[in-house]
C-alpha cells in the first residue's frame, strides 16, 4: 500500500471523526459544548504535524517537500522582481565574466599555435652584438649548411622556407604574390591538418617535377578563390609556371604569406633557407643555443658575409612571441573578472543579508507553527540554491555570449582558437563560489533561530527596531569590501582607458590623415640603372600628382611612419665616437615632408635635381641634432654610414650611387616625427634622396582632399597609364589605419574597452547592492525613525541618519580601495606598458563613485524622511 | 512541550507504542479514537504528547505489513476506519510480547535476591 491521492483526505476525514468521538465523550462527561471542543483538540495535538508525520512515513515526502519548496522559492524570486533581478545578474555577470575571460586566456596560453609539438619549436634567433638596438636577428642558411644543421644533435627536425615574390600570370590584372618555397618536411613536422586537401609533402620532392603541387594559406584563399571549396585541382599560374592547388591551410596556420610550394623547384644555390628547428624531447635552450652556436660559427669562418662579427645564439621559442605579447595584460584582465566575480558574489550575499534581516519575524512565525529546526533551514537552502542555480544558468549562456563577443571582436589577438571553447574547470569553480556565497548569506538568518526562546525573538523582531548586530556588521563589512573592490577595478580602467587616450592623441609629428601609402613592386630584372629607375619612379609619382583630388604625392623607399627607417652606424666627421652609434635611415623625395605635414627647422631640402642625380645630402630629425650636435651646428657637418653597401649576389636588384658609404653633407633639419613605433621616444633620423638607394620595391606617400582610398583606382590608372604591367602591391594603406593597425594600438584599445567594460559592470552592481541595502535598511528601521520624530526629530535630521550610515560604510569601502590601488599602481603601470600615471585617475574614481552613490541612496533616504510618524510607529 | 522536545521522545516511545497497538487491536479490530482510549487507559504515559501521534503509528504499522485498515461504522453509526491485525501482525506480536516478557524475567531474576536479601 502507499500513499495515494485520496489518503490525505482520508486521513483528514480520520482524525477528524477521531476529534467528534473525543468531543461526544467529553460532552457525555458533562462539559459544555465550547470546553469539549477546546479539551478535544488540546488532547489531540498538533494535527497539522500528525497529518505531516503520517505523510512522511510513506517516504518520497522529501521529493514533494522539495518541489513544495522550490516552487515556493520561485513564487517569492517573482514577487520581489527587483531583488531577484539584481541578485541573479550579479551571479550571472560575475560568473559569466569569469568563464568567458580565462577561457580565451586559457586558449590563447595553451595554444598559442596550431603545430604539433609546438614547445619545441624554436626560431633561429640570435643577438647580433654589433647591434644593439635591434637585439635579435634572424639567420638565413644555405641549402649545404641547412643539411649540416639538419644532422645536429639538438635538432629533431628543422623546416626551412624562402620567400620569393612573383606575380600570378595567366589573368587580366596582374597580381602580386609571395612564393613560399618550404622543405618537404613540414608536414611531418608540424603536422596540421589541411582545411581542404594537404599539405606540402615529402612525396613532393620527386614528384614536383611532374604538375608542381601549389599549397594556400587561408587569406590567399578567400581573397584570390573566394573562398570557393572546389578549388582543388585547379591550376595557377606563377610567373607564367603552372601549379595544380592541391590543399588549402587552415586559418590560423599563419606559416607565412600566401602560398607554398616545395623547396625541390628552387634551385639549389637559391636556396637561402630561414629554418626553425624542432629540438629533440628533453634538449633545454642552453644545450641547443650552445651546439648550434657552434655550428653557426663555424658556417661564419665559411660565409663571413652572411654573419655579423660578434654574434651569439639566442633560440627563441616561437611562442614567446604571442606570449610576451599579450601576457601580462591578459593575466591583469583576469584579475579584474574575479573581482567582477567576487563583487558579483558579494552583491548577491549582500541582497540575501538584507532580505534575511527582514525575515526574522516571518522564520519565529514558522516555528511556532510547528516547523523543525531542519524544515526551514531546508526551505532557506532551497530558496538560496533556486537563487543560484538560476543565476548560474544565465552565467553559463552569458559566458558562450561573451566568449564569442569578445573573440569576434578581436580577432588578432585571440586568433588561433577558430572555435570558441568554454573551459570547463572555471566555468565548474564559478558555479561553486556562487553556490557557496548563496548558501552562506542564506543561511545566515537562520542561525538566529538556534535560540530556544521562540517567543522573545518573535517579539524583538515584531519591533523592528535596529539595533547593532551581527549580521548588520557583517553586511556593511560586505558593502565596503565591494566597494573597495569596485574602486580597485574603475581605477585600473581609468589608467587603461587613459593611457589609450594618451596614445592616440600624442603628438605623432606628422599628420597621418587623409595620407595612403600606395606600394608598388618592380618586376624583376626590370629598370636595373640607376638612372633608369630614378626616373621611372619620377614619372610615375608626377602622373599621380597629376590625379584630381590630390594634393601630394612622395616617394619613401622605406619610410612608413610611425615605425620606418632602417637602422645603421653612422660616424660624424671630425667628431670621433668610442661606441657605434645608430640612426635611422630613410629613402624618400623631398615633398615627402610636405605630404606629411612634417615643418623644416633648419636649413633647407635638396631640390629636384640633387634628388634625381642622388647628390649626397642629407636632412636630420631634430633629435639627432640635439643628441649629436647640441650647440645648433648640424648645417654643413658631414656624416657617412659605412654599412650601406650595394653588395648583393644580383646586381640589378639594388641599385643605387656608387658613394652610398661615403660622406654626406647634412643641409637642413626638420621637426621629429615617430619612427619606433606608438610608444616608443623618437630615434635620430637621418632622410636621404631616394635614389642614392633603390630596392625593387617602394612606396608612394599620397595625400588627398577627401578619403584617400576613394581615389585609389585613379592613382592606379595613372600609375598603368605610364606602364601596362605595373602592379599596385596587396598592401596600400591610409595612414591613419595603419596607426590603428599597429599591435600597440590594437592592444591598448582592447584593454581600454574590456576595462571599461568591467569596471561599468562592477560599478552598476555596486550602485545596485547599495540601492538595495539601504531601501532594507530603511524598511527595517520605520517603528525606529516614526519614534524618533514623535519624539521631535526633524526629517533632516532623519535624512542625516540614513545618510551617515551610509556614507561611513561608502567612505571606508573607497578609501580602502583608493589605497590599494594606488598602492599597484606602479605594477600595474609596468605591466601594461602603459606609463599613463596621472592622480588624477583616483580623484575622477572617487568623485564618480561618490556621485553615483549619493544617487543611489538619494531615493531610500528621501522615503526615510518622508515616514509620517503615526503610521510608523504602528507599522508591523 | 516545545517541538524538539517532543521529536525525542517520540523518537523513544515508538516501539513501545507500535507494540502497545498491535495489543489493543488483537482482541478485535478497532477504531482510532478507540485504540487511543484503550492504550491512555492503560498506559498513560505514552500518549501524553496527545492522540494525534497514534496516526503515524498506524501508518507506520501498515507500511510494515502487520495492521491492515478497513472503512467501517463506529456504535453510533458514524463513518469511522478500523485497524485490525494482520497474520504477521500476529505473528510480530507473539515474538516480541515473548521478548519482553524474557527481558521482563530476566531484570527480575538479577533485582528480586537483592530484595530477599533485605529481608
Amino acid at each position: 500500500m502507499a500513499w495515494g491521492k485520496n489518503s490525505g483526505k482520508r486521513l483528514q476525514d480520520e482524525i477528524q471523526a477521531h476529534i467528534d468521538f473525543e468531543i461526544q465523550e467529553n460532552v457525555e462527561a458533562g462539559m459544555t459544548p465550547e470546553e469539549a471542543r477546546y479539551a478535544a483538540m488540546r488532547k489531540f495535538g498538533n494535527v497539522l504535524l500528525t497529518r505531516e508525520q503520517s505523510r512522511e512515513i510513506w517516504g518520497w515526502l522529501w521529493a514533494e517537500r522539495l518541489w513544495q519548496d522550490i516552487r515556493y522559492a520561485l513564487r517569492g524570486l517573482k514577487k520581489n522582481p527587483g531583488f531577484s533581478a539584481v541578485a541573479i545578474l550579479s551571479l550571472a555577470l560575475g560568473i559569466g565574466a569569469t568563464t568567458s575571460m580565462f577561457s580565451l586566456i586559457y586558449a590563447v596560453l595553451l595554444h598559442p599555435v596550431p603545430y604539433a609539438d609546438w614547445q619545441r619549436l624554436t626560431y633561429p634567433a640570435y643577438f647580433n652584438d654589433d647591434q644593439p638596438t635591434s637585439p635579435v636577428w634572424w639567420f638565413t642558411l644555405s641549402w649545404p649548411q641547412y643539411q649540416q644543421l639538419l644532422k645536429a644533435d639538438s635538432v629533431e627536425d628543422a623546416v626551412g622556407d624562402v620567400d620569393v615574390t612573383s606575380e600570378i600570370t595567366g589573368h587580366d590584372v596582374p597580381e602580386e604574390v609571395t612564393v613560399t618555397y618550404i622543405t618537404e618536411n613540414v608536414d611531418r613536422s608540424l603536422r596540421v591538418p589541411a582545411l581542404l586537401g594537404r599539405n606540402i609533402q615529402l612525396s613532393d620532392a620527386e614528384a614536383a617535377q611532374l604538375g608542381a603541387p601549389i599549397v594556400l594559406s587561408y587569406d590567399f584563399w578567400m581573397r584570390h578563390y573566394n573562398s570557393d571549396r572546389n578549388v582543388l585541382g585547379k591550376t595557377l599560374e606563377l610567373d607564367h609556371k603552372p601549379y595544380t592547388v592541391v590543399g588549402v591551410m587552415p586559418r590560423d596556420y599563419a606559416w607565412e604569406r600566401d602560398v607554398y610550394v616545395p623547396m625541390s623547384l628552387l634551385p639549389t644555390r637559391e636556396r637561402n633557407v630561414l629554418p626553425v628547428m624542432k629540438l629533440k624531447p628533453g634538449v633545454t635552450l642552453d644545450h641547443a643555443n650552445a651546439e648550434i652556436g657552434a655550428l653557426l660559427h663555424q658556417f661564419a669562418k665559411d660565409t663571413p658575409q652572411s654573419f655579423p662579427i660578434r654574434f651569439r645564439m639566442h633560440l627563441q621559442h616561437i611562442s614567446d612571441r604571442i606570449i610576451t605579447a599579450v601576457g601580462h595584460a591578459l593575466i591583469l584582465l583576469f584579475a579584474a573578472v574575479v573581482m567582477l566575480l567576487i563583487i558579483g558574489c558579494a552583491n548577491c550575499s549582500i541582497l540575501l543579508l538584507a532580505r534575511g534581516m527582514n525575515r526574522q519575524s516571518e522564520l519565529a512565525v514558522r516555528a511556532a507553527l510547528g516547523a523543525s529546526r531542519n524544515r526551514i533551514l531546508r526551505q532557506l537552502i532551497v530558496e538560496a540554491l533556486v537563487l543560484a542555480v538560476t543565476g548560474s544558468l544565465f552565467g553559463i549562456l552569458l559566458a558562450y555570449w561573451m566568449a564569442k563577443l569578445i573573440f569576434s571582436l578581436f580577432p588578432d589577438v585571440f586568433m588561433h582558437e577558430s572555435v570558441v571553447r568554454i573551459n570547463l574547470p572555471i566555468l565548474a569553480f564559478s558555479i561553486a563560489l556562487a553556490l557557496f556565497t548563496g548558501l552562506l548569506f542564506g543561511l545566515l538568518p537562520s542561525l538566529r533561530m538556534s535560540r530556544p526562546d521562540l517567543a522573545k525573538v518573535t517579539q524583538a523582531s515584531g519591533r523592528k527596531i535596529a539595533g547593532h548586530s551581527g549580521q548588520a556588521r557583517s553586511l556593511s563589512m560586505l558593502i565596503a569590501a565591494q566597494i573597495a573592490l569596485t574602486t580597485i577595478i574603475m581605477g585600473a580602467a581609468g589608467a587603461a582607458i587613459g593611457g589609450f587616450m594618451q596614445m592616440t592623441h600624442r603628438n605623432f609629428g606628422y599628420d597621418p590623415a587623409h595620407v595612403m601609402s600606395v606600394p608598388i613592386r618592380l618586376h624583376q630584372h626590370s629598370y636595373p640603372t640607376r638612372e633608369g629607375r630614378a626616373a621611372y619612379l619620377k614619372t610615375l609619382q608626377e602622373k599621380i600628382a597629376a590625379v584630381p583630388g590630390v594634393t601630394g604625392v612622395a616617394l619613401s623607399g622605406n619610410a612608413i611612419p610611425p615605425d620606418d627607417g632602417v637602422n645603421l652606424t653612422f660616424e660624424i666627421l671630425g667628431t670621433p665616437s668610442a661606441q657605434r652609434q645608430y640612426l635611422r635611415g630613410n629613402f624618400i623625395s623631398p615633398e615627402y615632408f610636405s605630404t606629411l605635414h612634417i615643418p623644416l627647422l633648419q636649413g633647407r631640402l635638396w631640390n629636384e635635381s640633387e634628388n634625381i642625380d642622388g647628390r649626397a645630402v642629407g636632412v636630420i630629425n631634430q633629435t639627432f641634432a640635439h643628441r649629436y650636435f647640441p650647440d645648433g651646428n648640424a648645417i654643413g657637418q658631414q656624416i657617412r654610414t659605412p654599412m650601406l653597401t650595394l653588395d648583393s649576389e644580383e646586381p640589378g636588384r639594388l641599385v643605387g650611387t656608387p658613394d652610398t658609404a661615403g660622406w654626406l653633407q647634412i643641409i637642413g633639419v626638420v621637426a621629429d616625427s615617430l619612427n619606433d613605433g606608438l610608444n616608443q621616444p623618437v630615434q635620430p633620423a637621418l632622410y636621404m634622396p631616394y635614389s642614392r638607394f633603390m630596392w625593387m620595391g617602394t612606396q608612394f606617400l599620397v595625400r588627398t582632399q577627401g578619403e584617400p582610398l576613394s581615389s585609389l583606382h585613379e592613382v592606379q590608372s595613372a600609375i598603368l597609364s605610364v606602364n601596362p604591367d605595373q602592379q599596385t602591391g596587396q598592401n596600400v594603406r591610409d595612414l591613419t589605419q595603419w596607426i590603428e593597425e599597429q599591435s600597440e594600438f590594437k592592444q591598448q584599445r582592447l584593454f581600454s574597452i574590456l576595462f571599461g567594460l568591467f569596471s561599468g559592470l562592477a560599478l552598476a552592481l555596486a550602485l545596485a547592492g547599495l540601492y538595495s541595502v539601504v531601501s532594507y535598511s530603511v524598511a527595517q528601521r520605520t517603528n525606529e525613525f516614526g519614534i524618533r520624530m514623535a519624539l521631535g526629530a526633524q526629517r533632516a535630521h532623519i535624512l542625516w541618519i540614513v545618510c551617515r550610515n551610509v556614507g561611513i560604510t561608502v567612505s571606508s569601502g573607497l578609501l580602502a580601495g583608493l589605497l590599494i590601488f594606488g598602492a599597484f599602481h606602479n605594477l600595474l603601470a609596468h605591466w601594461t606598458q602603459n606609463s599613463y600615471s596621472n592622480p588624477l585617475i583616483l580623484a575622477a574614481v572617487a568623485v564618480l563613485f561618490i556621485l553615483c552613490a549619493a544617487a543611489a541612496c538619494i531615493v531610500p533616504a528621501l522615503r526615510a524622511a518622508s515616514i509620517e510618524p503615526m503610521q510608523a510607529v504602528r507599522y508591523e | 512541550m516545545t517541538t524538539k522536545e517532543a521529536d525525542d521522545q517520540l523518537a523513544l516511545l515508538q516501539g513501545t507504542l507500535d507494540l502497545l497497538i498491535l495489543r489493543t487491536i488483537a482482541l478485535g479490530p478497532l477504531h482510532g479514537h478507540a485504540i487511543a482510549k484503550s492504550i491512555e487507559f492503560r498506559s498513560g504515559e505514552v500518549l501524553q504528547v496527545g492522540h494525534g501521534s497514534l496516526y503515524p503509528a498506524l501508518q507506520r504499522l501498515i507500511k510494515q505489513g502487520l495492521i491492515a485498515g478497513e472503512d467501517g461504522a463506529s456504535e453510533n453509526n458514524r463513518k469511522a476506519r478500523f485497524y485490525r491485525l494482520t497474520r504477521k501482525g500476529r505473528k510480530q506480536l507473539f515474538s516480541e510480547t515473548s521478548k519482553w516478557q524474557r527481558l521482563s524475567e530476566a531484570v527480575g531474576r538479577i533485582l528480586t535476591p537483592l530484595a530477599e536479601e533485605g529481608k
